[in-house]
């Protein structure tokens, strides 16, 4: 969901849910995620092929995820729950009236209680996108 | 909507004009830019109460200030008129101007008449050109006519007619008549296109049947049709006469969408892709194995890499009488370049109806209820299938919201996918067999 802010800057809420229904209970799990991303447009530091405002953008995300049973391969008396957070931080710059520059950089955490499963990954991506 | 059938009738719903006033106002105090933007759309008519062009203004820019491109134009066209406001032509400008930072097509081809007449801006055509073309390209009809005559006359761009007849017949498929007139001229005068005086008089009855008798544009392409009447012979002209009244006969009635009317749109997010742990390995040095810590093994151990990644996502929506059916593709494939094992390409397919809710507390919502298959191909594979639905809050007038929507969302999308796939531990620890090495750890994005 989308709100505008003021002229120059948006905020968008997303929420979701998610079920699995699988064949072990330690593979079927439901899930709940909220996560937040607001933009801020500013004028081009500089012109490429077409005008338009730059996009600066920061976001988060919060995930819990709970498994309907323990993985006796992993451990028969624990069943994992999970708790996930990404927070990035993100650049869009318009390059031509159908293309975009894009940079990300992204902190993903996970902190579960089974030590398997706990992890960290910092990433950053640079890309072109095309719409069409 | 409630107020769109009290204002414009429905079946055992009645017109009152007065009530659709009242519950716009209402959903204007609550935050709704739509409701802003009709309701000053009433006040300016006097439709449902007394005219109140100042109110009307109040109410486009308490809309403008909240990013919706519709009440920013509308208050600029009010601002140039100087109706219900001071007029102040270089405020209207400035909200033209940001309305096309915004990326609405009615803005830049708002922006490039003032460039293409000079006015509040120096005169220039090729900027004129440039905007038309951005409008165009998001389907703006007026603004993809105004290009296609630019070609044709040579302002701003090099004389193309081959291209002003695409363009015309872009507009004019979508019932531009004035495209539809120029498209029949380049047809009687065989430029851009092969001569064809049946075309053009085909082309000149439809543009006629959409305008108001009597009207300078009807007279002229009245003489438009002698012309190219006077150039077929009498079989030639009932031949065409009776096709026209055939298309015309099958043209579907002012806001119905043409049934082939076929929407599909995408992005393609493709680049260089570093992970601090591209293997997903956890950060503990002890992980459980049937419920014994044992040492992570040395190919457990997270390991930095370098991928090349590509992000597809497709939307295609089809009108099945009055619903709208969505299906989304998305697919995401990256080629790590030593960590191999956690290649992975991943690929979904969504479909379901959209179902306006229309206003609640939280705006105007729309539900999508889908049907979703996921393929994941990597050192494993899996197969997913599910049901689920989402909500999204429905985009402003217009082609407002956000300027570069699609570039955030592939952002967003490509990120979402791309999270590191989380795999036991297990394997990597005692090294045995896979345990739904993927499918335990591992969910379809979202």
């Amino acid at each position: 969901m989308d709100y505008g802010l003021s002229p120059r800057s948006v905020i968008t809420l997303g929420l979701s849910g998610y079920w699995a229904d699988a064949r072990t209970p330690d593979e079927s799990l439901q899930s709940y995620m909220v996560g937040l991303r607001y933009f801020y447009s500013i004028d081009p530091l500089f012109e490429l092929w077409t005008p338009g405002a730059w996009l600066l953008g920061v976001n988060g995300s919060l995930e819990t995820t709970d498994y309907d049973g323990p993985n006796p391969v992993v451990n028969p008396g624990v069943t994992q729950q999970d708790v996930e957070w990404i927070v990035g931080a993100q650049a869009i710059v318009p390059v031509t009236d159908s293309t975009s520059a894009i940079a990300i950089l992204q902190r993903h955490d996970i902190d579960s209680n089974l030590p398997n499963f706990e992890t960290s990954n910092t990433s950053a991506w640079l890309g072109l996108s095309w719409h069409f | 909507m409630l107020t769109d059938r009290l204002l414009y009738g429905d079946a055992g719903v009645p017109v009152d004009p007065v009530r659709a006033r009242e519950e716009y106002r209402l959903a204007a105090e609550r935050g709704s830019t739509e409701a802003m933007y009709a309701l000053g759309q009433l006040l300016l008519a006097g439709v449902g109460g007394p005219a109140d062009p100042a109110e009307a203004a109040a109410w486009f820019r308490h809309g403008a200030e909240f990013n919706d491109v519709a009440c920013q134009l509308a208050l600029a066209d009010l601002l140039l008129r100087g109706v219900g406001v001071p007029q102040d032509e270089m405020a209207a400008l400035a909200l033209i101007r940001r309305a096309v930072e915004l990326g609405s097509a009615d803005a830049q081809l708002a922006l490039g008449q003032l460039y293409e007449l000079g006015r509040l801006v120096p005169q220039d055509s090729a900027q004129a050109v440039s905007l038309y073309r951005q409008a165009a390209e998001q389907g703006q009809m007026e603004a993809t006519f105004r290009l296609g005559l630019a070609y044709m006359d040579g302002m701003g761009v090099a004389p193309d007619t081959e291209e002003a007849a695409r363009l015309f017949l872009a507009a004019g498929s979508e019932g531009h008549a004035g495209a539809q007139y120029h498209l029949g001229l380049l047809y009687l005068q065989g430029r851009g296109v092969e001569r064809d005086p049946e075309a053009a008089y085909l082309w000149f009855r439809i543009a006629q049947s959409q305008l108001p008798p009597g009207s300078t544009n009807a007279l002229e392409v009245e003489r438009a049709l002698a012309d190219a009447a006077s150039t077929m012979d009498e079989a030639e002209l009932a031949a065409a006469e009776a096709r026209a009244e055939e298309l015309l006969a099958a043209a579907p009635e002012p806001g119905q969408s043409a049934p082939d009317e076929f929407g599909l749109s995408g992005s393609l997010f493709a680049g260089l892709c570093w992970q601090s742990n591209a293997n997903g390995g956890p950060s503990a040095s002890l992980v459980q194995f049937r419920g014994n810590l044992v040492p992570l093994s040395d190919s457990g151990q997270a390991e930095s890499d370098v991928n090349v990644f590509a992000v597809l996502g497709l939307t295609h929506t089809a009108d099945l009488d009055g619903t709208t059916l969505e299906t989304v593709f998305s697919g995401y494939a990256n080629r790590q370049r030593e960590a191999t094992l956690d290649d992975n390409t991943l690929l979904e397919l969504s479909t379901g109806p959209l179902i306006e809710l229309g206003q609640t507390a939280l705006g105007d919502l729309t539900v999508r209820p889908y049907a979703i298959g996921t393929y994941l191909a990597s050192e494993d594979t899996a197969y997913m299938w599910a049901g689920a639905a989402a909500a999204s809050r429905r985009r402003p007038r217009s082609t407002g919201g956000w300027a570069p929507t699609a570039a955030s969302n592939t952002a967003n999308e490509a990120s979402a996918t791309a999270r590191p796939i989380r795999r036991t531990a297990t394997r990597t620890a005692a090294n045995t067999p896979s345990i739904s090495a993927w499918t335990t750890g591992c969910r379809p994005a979202r």
